[in-house]
């Protein structure tokens, strides 16, 4: 049994060696980077009327395997408990997608966003 | 045997992202923006729309004003009266899920109607106004939840044209 999972390894390990290796954290952190503008439109929108708002988010998300979009999305944590704020990340984030499917379904379990005032 | 194939696989894509519990966090994305200025104003002019802190309320299941939003309206018709270079403003409404979707739309349609009215009683052009109802159809929150649904009616100031600021030059 064991020498078999060895042998599974190896093969996986291998068959991967032959091409080039793909950084999808790398590409899934520029993508989620590319979000920053729109969410700071967000924020700014939810601020004119709320102008108490601040504090963190952890986001769990995961990309599709066969399309690459982000789905799924759920917050771990919540400190500026905005339900209008909370809909618009999610909305900006639920229209992303890897320019190339990465194959499998990929988990991303700690996507932490910051929102602070630019003038305390 | 699959597993460890999947394994070895995620290994390969240079991921670190398995198994979970293990994954490390992606980078803080770091989100700032200017907080306006504390006062008593309800009414905040931003450069696409004049944004309102107080809900508009109207009778349940009609379009009538409640009287409690006047004072809100007003504040809407002094920032457009300021603000003469602002020459459209869309008055929308919006409803939550909770109804029939047709119904939603006249009824939004018609409240949205029943702000412009007001505001043209209040000395606005209706050149510069327009109703638009948009019922459940333009979501802000989610309308699974409560305060979803409760941010979802909601009447919103769209500025659809706006000229450059006019400046006054007094002379001595």
């Amino acid at each position: 049994m064991n020498r078999h999972l060895v042998i599974a390894l190896v093969i996986a390990t291998s068959a991967c060696a032959g091409g080039p290796k793909r950084d999808l954290r790398g590409e899934i952190g520029a993508k989620l980077a590319s979000a920053q503008t729109p969410i700071q439109a967000c924020f700014q929108n939810s601020l004119y009327t709320n102008r108490k708002l601040r504090g963190m988010y952890v986001m769990q998300m995961a990309v599709n395997g066969e399309t690459g979009e982000f789905g799924e999305i759920n917050l771990r944590r919540d400190e500026p408990q905005d339900p209008v704020l909370r809909f618009c990340v999610v909305s900006v984030l639920a229209k992303l997608k890897l320019d190339k499917p990465p194959g499998s379904r990929i988990e991303l379990e700690s996507v932490p966003i910051k929102f602070e005032w630019s003038n305390p | 045997m699959a597993l460890a194939i999947a394994i070895g696989a995620a290994g390969c894509a240079g991921l670190g992202l398995l198994p979970a519990g293990k994954q490390a966090p992606f980078e803080v994305m770091n989100v700032t923006a200017e907080r306006p200025k504390p006062g008593p104003d309800k009414v905040i002019l931003t450069p696409s729309n004049i944004a309102i802190i107080d809900k508009i309320q109207f009778e349940v299941g009609k379009a009538d004003l409640k009287p409690i939003s006047h004072a809100v309206i007003d504040e809407v018709v002094t920032v457009m009266k300021d603000n003469s270079n602002i020459e459209l403003v869309q008055v929308q409404g919006h409803t939550d899920t909770d109804g029939s979707a047709d119904l939603n739309r006249k009824l939004s349609q018609a409240r949205s109607e029943s702000v412009v009215k007001y505001m043209i009683g209040r000395g606005i052009k209706k050149e510069r106004l327009e109703g638009k109802g948009f019922g459940p159809d333009v979501p802000i929150a989610d309308n699974s939840i409560p305060e979803g649904r409760e941010a979802n009616r909601r009447v919103e100031f769209l500025i659809l044209k706006q000229g450059p600021k006019k400046t006054v030059v007094k002379d001595e």
